[in-house]
């Protein structure tokens, strides 16, 4: 068949007498020939042809998805489920992560809050900080000077005993290291020396500190057996600026 | 001359145009398509044989189709769609191929 074709080739381009441009001239002869019913025919399905594959080259572009099999939809419906399946998965990890986390930074908050207010309560014991609270004050009027060091921390300890947070004493603050002592100028407390009258500030349960100081027996009794006078009043702020 | 006119046509109106394909022909129509390229690409061979002729291109491209889509339309009913329009490929490409090589013989001599 193909010798044959070969020979009919030679023959319709005869006037070609170069061999090696037999298929060109085949091809130029065609392309001038005159448009015949065939040709018109065979130009209608061609047009179809490339019709038909602008349209599919362009659906392909379009869509990738309308122009696929039902079993390919469903192995792509199938991936993508599994692909979310997945995400779901790792969504919530990342939610108990977060959650972790979340749990952690409140307990570091509550451990960082109890800190401070330890720092704070330390503070106050250690006076180095202004207090500010209910209280009594004790004033104590003593213009002959015949209270001794010990009765001043006779009204001292009762107040501790009673619950005080911070104690002033003449604008001295009074904590754990301050010494009472019987001076030649008087009664120093810390770096204090008393003058008459004596104004003690207590911060605590205004109640328990005054029930501290006036049952029988105990400082205010004991004061005024000395000679001096004791007056205490309970107070909703007490202020104690003077820190150690 | 009219032939490769009204390729170029048809490919130039159909991108334009961009026809909606019925959602029943859209498998058909890529097999289609490779099946008519074979014809063209036959027709384009047995030009340069001396042996074309009108009749037997119109004849041979439509039946290409067809035989084709019926294929396919088969495989989709039997389940096997997927597999059968790969194989109508395959094939029509294989054909493609050799009708391409008679075509480069002719014209290149190589």
């Amino acid at each position: 068949m193909t010798s044959s074709g070969s020979k009919d080739a030679e023959a319709s381009a005869s006037s070609s007498a170069q061999p090696r441009a037999t298929g060109w001239a085949v091809i130029r002869e065609a392309l001038s020939r005159r448009p015949s019913r065939g040709q018109w025919i065979v130009a209608l399905l061609l047009f179809g042809l490339g019709f038909g594959l602008a349209t599919q080259v362009r659906t392909t572009q379009q869509d990738a998805l309308s122009g696929a099999r039902t079993s390919d939809l469903v192995r792509i419906l199938d991936d993508l489920s599994a692909q979310r399946d997945r995400l779901a998965a790792e969504e919530t990890q990342l939610q108990a992560t977060i959650s972790d986390l979340k749990t952690s930074a409140d307990q570091s908050q509550v451990a960082r809050d109890a800190s401070k207010e330890r720092l704070q309560n330390l503070r106050i014991l250690a006076g180095v900080v202004p207090v500010t609270g209910p209280g009594v004050t004790v004033v104590i009027a003593d213009p002959e000077s015949l209270l001794e060091a010990s009765d001043v921390l006779d009204a001292i300890q009762e107040l501790r005993d009673a619950g005080a947070e911070a104690i002033s004493v003449d604008g001295g603050r009074v904590v754990a290291t301050t010494a009472v002592v019987d001076a030649p100028e008087g009664i120093a407390v810390g770096d204090t020396v008393l003058i008459s009258p004596i104004e003690i500030k207590a911060i605590g349960v205004p109640g328990t500190l005054a029930a501290g100081l006036s049952f029988p027996g105990g400082v205010i009794e004991s004061v005024r057996e000395v000679g001096a006078e004791a007056i205490v009043v309970e107070r909703d702020v007490v202020d104690i600026d003077a820190v150690e | 001359m009219i032939a490769v006119l009204g390729l170029v046509v048809g490919i130039v109106l159909g991108l334009v145009l961009q026809p909606t394909i019925p959602a029943a022909l859209q498998p058909y129509l890529p097999i289609a398509v490779v099946a008519a390229l074979d014809a063209v690409f036959g027709a384009s061979r047995a030009l340069l044989d001396g042996i074309f002729n009108d009749r037997v291109f119109v004849i041979s491209f439509i039946g290409n189709v067809l035989v084709a889509a019926l294929v396919v339309f088969l495989g989709d009913q039997l389940g096997v769609g997927a597999q059968l329009s790969t194989g109508v490929v395959v094939v029509f490409s294989i054909r493609i191929f050799a009708n391409a090589a008679a075509i480069r013989r002719h014209l290149f001599h190589a």
